[in-house]
């Protein structure tokens, strides 16, 4: 259990870790394209070295240090060379585990916010909360989203108010002058309520299996949105399960799924709720969507950062000095 | 010779003055770039984002 844990754990760390490395590669590859652009116009008074400098470099080069400096050096190259021979033996093998790991893996979808400087679709982050409301909510917690937080995201105040007091009726709240505890409609502030109070409940509720909380899941499995959004619609007619799975009650068979046995039910079907905004409810559409909601959950600052890589590179340009 | 330029006589002279302009100079460069980064952003999504579809959910009054 700590394995498989720890597995996704990195599994996650190295998703993130690799393509924050994709952006710090752009920006290097940037930093030294100016450079060299800089240097070519070295003809330029300012940027030339003064002669005596250069005789200044050369001389701390060769006052007799020229052996101690070779062997550094080879040293250097010594220990560059195994630490990366270990990472790469290391990679390759991590790599060759996958071939027992026997899910479906999800085909990669063209997110409508998976560009480098791609922002969310926001009428489809409304949609998807509108799914997420009528039929996820049922089963699954949003823990660390408040309602106020889709405000100007795809919610004006006024809406999010409505939703909040409608989402829940009644909610506990107090003490009052009195010290007593007292009940109210939610508001924009609170947090978006859990449908059961505790994990027995949930267990109970969902033939022992507990709905995870929604709120970080496209960053928590691996394959992240292209799994969430095949896993919802890779659930496998009664049919056509592969002869010698045994399929017990209240589960049902999807491949993508580790384990390939799901407790939780097909939630979406054409049709299941009605859009606000005329789109057709199918199912893949419903499913794409709450996906891109949902990922909005795990990552609502990511325009912010696709803005700061702007900015960066910017910067980065305007300043390029060798 | 650099000394007897006129940036230097304007600015690079007094500490005051450097200051000053260091200060004014990162507050133009920065809301400049806030401002291009933003028109970049905002045209490269143009559609996608809250403000393009707003409209459609404000009640005017
Ligand atoms: C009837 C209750 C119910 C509803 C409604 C429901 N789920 Fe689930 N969901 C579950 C249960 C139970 C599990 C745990 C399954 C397991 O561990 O076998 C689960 C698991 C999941 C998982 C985790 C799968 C994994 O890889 O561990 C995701 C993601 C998920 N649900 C998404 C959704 C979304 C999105 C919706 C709304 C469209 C939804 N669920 C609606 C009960 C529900």
């Amino acid at each position: 259990m700590f394995l498989v844990n720890f597995k996704q754990f990195v599994e996650q760390k190295r998703t993130i870790i690799f393509s924050n490395f994709s952006v710090l590669f752009l920006c290097t590859a940037d930093f030294f394209l100016i450079m060299a652009v800089v240097r070519k116009l070295g003809n330029i008074k300012l940027l030339k070295c003064r002669p005596s400098f250069i005789s200044l470099q050369v001389c701390h080069f060769s006052n007799g240090a020229g052996t101690r400096w070779n062997i550094k050096k080879s040293m250097y190259t010594t220990i560059g060379l195994a630490v990366g021979g270990a990472s790469a033996l290391l990679y390759a093998l991590e790599q060759s585990v996958k071939a027992y790991d026997w899910p479906l893996h999800p085909p990669a979808y063209n997110w409508s916010h998976s560009g480098v400087l791609d922002a969310y679709d926001h009428a489809s982050i409304r949609r998807g909360f509108y799914v997420y409301k009528n039929v996820c909510s049922a089963c699954h917690s949003l823990d660390f989203i408040p309602f106020r937080r889709l405000i100007d995201v795809a919610f004006t105040e006024d809406e999010m108010r409505e939703i909040a007091a409608e989402f829940q009726v009644c909610i506990q709240d107090g003490p009052n002058e009195d010290g007593e505890m007292f009940m109210r409609p939610g508001k924009v502030s609170d947090y978006i309520p859990p449908p059961y109070p505790n994990e027995e409940a949930a267990a109970a509720a969902n033939n022992g299996a507990v709905p995870p909380d929604l709120s970080l899941i496209v960053l928590g499995r691996e394959g992240n949105e292209d799994y969430i959004f095949s896993m919802l619609n890779g659930y496998t007619d009664a049919d056509d399960i592969p002869a010698g799975v045994e399929i017990s009650e209240g589960a049902h068979y999807n491949p993508y799924f580790t384990g390939s046995v799901i407790a939780m039910a097909p939630p979406l079907y054409n049709n299941v709720i009605e859009y606000d905004d005329g789109t057709p409810a199918t199912r893949s559409q419903l499913t794409k969507d709450v996906v891109t909601f949902l990922s909005w959950c795990s990552q609502p600052e990511m325009e912010k950062r696709k803005l700061w890589l702007i900015k960066f590179l910017i910067l980065i340009d305007t300043s390029g000095h060798p | 010779m650099i000394k007897r330029s006129f940036l230097y006589q304007l600015i690079f002279k007094r500490t005051g003055t450097m200051v000053l302009t260091a200060v004014l100079g990162g507050i133009i460069l920065e809301t400049a770039i806030d401002n291009i980064s933003e028109a970049i952003f905002f045209k490269y999504n143009k559609g996608k984002l809250w403000d393009d579809i707003k409209h459609n959910y404000v009640k005017d009054v």
